[in-house]
């Protein structure tokens, strides 16, 4: 579910090893609060088997866990669900990765990280770079039993990101993302409400509370979408947590920040609706009429959020005439990570053919209603161009990534005698540069 | 089935001797389409190895890096 290049191998002939069928879940050890899993276990599986427990992991996921897997979410790094914990990381306890001679590693203790420097935190984020991941172990923590779910209208960029910035310092929110105007009104054509809806009430009912279930659906319902029409920026964030009483205070705190910073509460329909189906069909892995999607991102901390977004505007601006051209459109997602970052994540979407793995990727009824285009090379170049610029402008800033595979320079951004360093260990687990070549530029 | 160049051949028999072949895929379609992420295509991979278990991805990648993979082409996960 990925798209840097994370396992495409620089030239034909390779050996593509498909975890899928390693996907067991081993042990979960509600004493020591850990889950020991194949690396090919999807997190939408996962989390499955943890919540009639009650439990979760400390991050449990992205929004394409219906098929990402643990292991790629460690070997690339990940970030949305339970973001208040770290990203997909930080969950990490252990791995076993089988390194290029067929020997078989184990990273550290399963129950407390790091004894000693950080074994377990080399390969995470490695990008398979430095050996194949067979079983992880994660912390575990109980999962909410409380929800306060809150939706904020902003007028500009700014506002949006002081807002964002000030209720992610507070560390008031399990989950914090927002779209900008553009994205928003992609969403909007995507979803259908009703079918929306109805999987709020099928979630809700599954947890055994039909007449909350039913109210919350005609809730969602009766608040149709149209509050979304004239709405610029918007902000969705979620409170977990033990008592009703202290998420709901938690949210006037978020509100009291939002409106403080120009926002305006609205229907809180979105948060709740993806709380309810996290793992929903990756059918946003394209655009609404069928064009291509692909992002691009950057982490950065809170002071330099505002330069970012002005540069990468201004780069839009100034490529206004060929974007409209090529039909090349973008927007963007926004989110707090942690208490000093937040993620700017630029989207693009364009005509061109669907590849296989979209087609097999999207639901068939999905699929079906849409647009196809005809392979577009010239449209392509476009985002690819832009693509590298926004990394260029996120390069100047100093900013972070997921997913370096090869597409984000960690070799410049590194201090040499680190990036030393990590070519050493890459001598050491693959002496012949056998393990995916070329991954993190090693 | 698709015929794979010799020296690539004797790689792939070596793994196949030590997963079985259950675990390899060489039809050409899937081929391709494990061959491309989200946004880009890569060059064709030429065997998907699907390890059912912790050993049997060891004994494949063992098996692949022992009979002299060619160092350019390497292992993808
Ligand atoms: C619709 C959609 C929604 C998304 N939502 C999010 C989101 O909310 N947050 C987010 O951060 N990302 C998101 N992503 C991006 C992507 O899905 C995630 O980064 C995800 O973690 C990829 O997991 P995967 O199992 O598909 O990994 P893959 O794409 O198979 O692999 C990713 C990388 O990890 C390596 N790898 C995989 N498995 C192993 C292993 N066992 N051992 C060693 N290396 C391995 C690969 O070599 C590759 O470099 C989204 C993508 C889509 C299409």
């Amino acid at each position: 579910m990925s798209y840097t290049s994370g396992y495409l191998a620089p030239e034909a002939g390779a050996l593509l090893i498909d975890t899928g069928s390693m996907n067991s879940i081993l042990d979960i050890n509600e004493e020591d609060m850990t889950v020991t899993v194949e690396s090919g276990c999807t997190w939408d599986k996962l989390q499955r088997a943890l919540k009639p427990r009650g439990l979760r992991a400390l991050a449990w996921g992205t929004l394409s866990g219906i098929n990402a897997t643990v292991g790629g979410g460690m070997s690339q790094n990940g970030v949305f669900w339970g973001a208040l914990g770290g990203t997909v990381v930080d969950a990490a306890l252990s791995f076993e990765v089988v390194l290029a001679d067929g020997t078989i590693l184990s990273t550290g203790s399963n129950f407390f990280r790091p004894f000693g420097p950080d074994i377990t935190g080399l390969f995470a984020a490695d990008c398979g770079a430095l050996g194949v991941k067979a079983t992880i172990t994660l912390k575990l923590v109980r999962e909410g039993t409380a929800f306060s779910y809150g939706s904020f209208s902003f007028p500009d960029a700014n506002a949006f990101f002081s807002a964002m910035s000030a209720i992610a310092r507070e560390g008031l929110a399990s989950e914090s993302f927002g779209f900008d105007p553009y994205l928003q009104a992609q969403r909007m054509k995507r979803d259908s409400l009703t079918k929306d809806a109805k999987s709020l009430v099928n979630m809700m009912k599954a947890q055994g509370s039909v007449l909350k279930a039913l109210k919350e659906g005609a809730k969602v319902v009766a608040a149709g979408r149209s509050f979304l029409d004239d709405v610029p920026f918007s902000l969705h964030l979620i409170c977990e947590g033990r008592y009703q009483s202290a998420v709901d205070a938690d949210m006037k705190a978020i509100e009291a920040i939002a409106v403080k910073h120009g926002g305006k509460p609205i229907e809180n329909t979105i948060p709740k609706i993806m709380r309810a189906n996290p793992f929903p069909p990756v059918n946003s892995m394209v655009g609404p009429e069928g064009e291509r999607w692909v992002p691009v991102h950057g982490f950065l901390p809170h002071s330099r959020l505002v330069e970012a977004w002005d540069r990468i505007q201004a780069l839009f601006e100034a490529n206004k005439a060929e974007m409209e051209a090529q039909g090349v459109a973008a927007g963007a997602m926004l989110a707090a990570v942690n208490r000093s970052t937040c993620l700017i994540e630029p989207v693009f979407f364009w005509p061109d053919a669907l590849e296989e793995l979209h087609c097999r990727s999207l639901e068939p009824s999905h699929l079906a209603k849409l647009n196809r285009f005809p392979a577009n090379a010239t449209s392509r170049a476009v985002v690819d161009r832009l693509r590298k610029e926004i990394v260029r402008i996120f390069r100047d800033l100093g900013a972070t990534h997921l997913q370096v595979a090869r597409t984000y320079p960690l070799e410049e951004a590194s201090d040499p005698r680190a990036w030393t360093l990590l070519r050493a260990i890459k001598q050491t687990v693959d002496p012949q540069g056998l393990m995916n070549p070329g991954s993190l530029g090693l | 089935m698709e015929i794979l160049a010799p020296q690539d051949d004797l790689a792939l028999a070596a793994i196949t001797e030590a997963v079985g072949a259950e675990a390899l895929i060489t039809d050409a379609a899937e081929r391709a389409y494990h061959s491309q992420d989200v946004f880009s295509t890569g060059p064709t991979v030429l065997a998907v190895f699907r390890p059912t278990d912790k050993d049997m991805l060891a004994r494949g990648i063992a098996a692949a890096t022992q009979a002299g993979w060619p160092s350019s082409r390497g292992v993808a996960a």
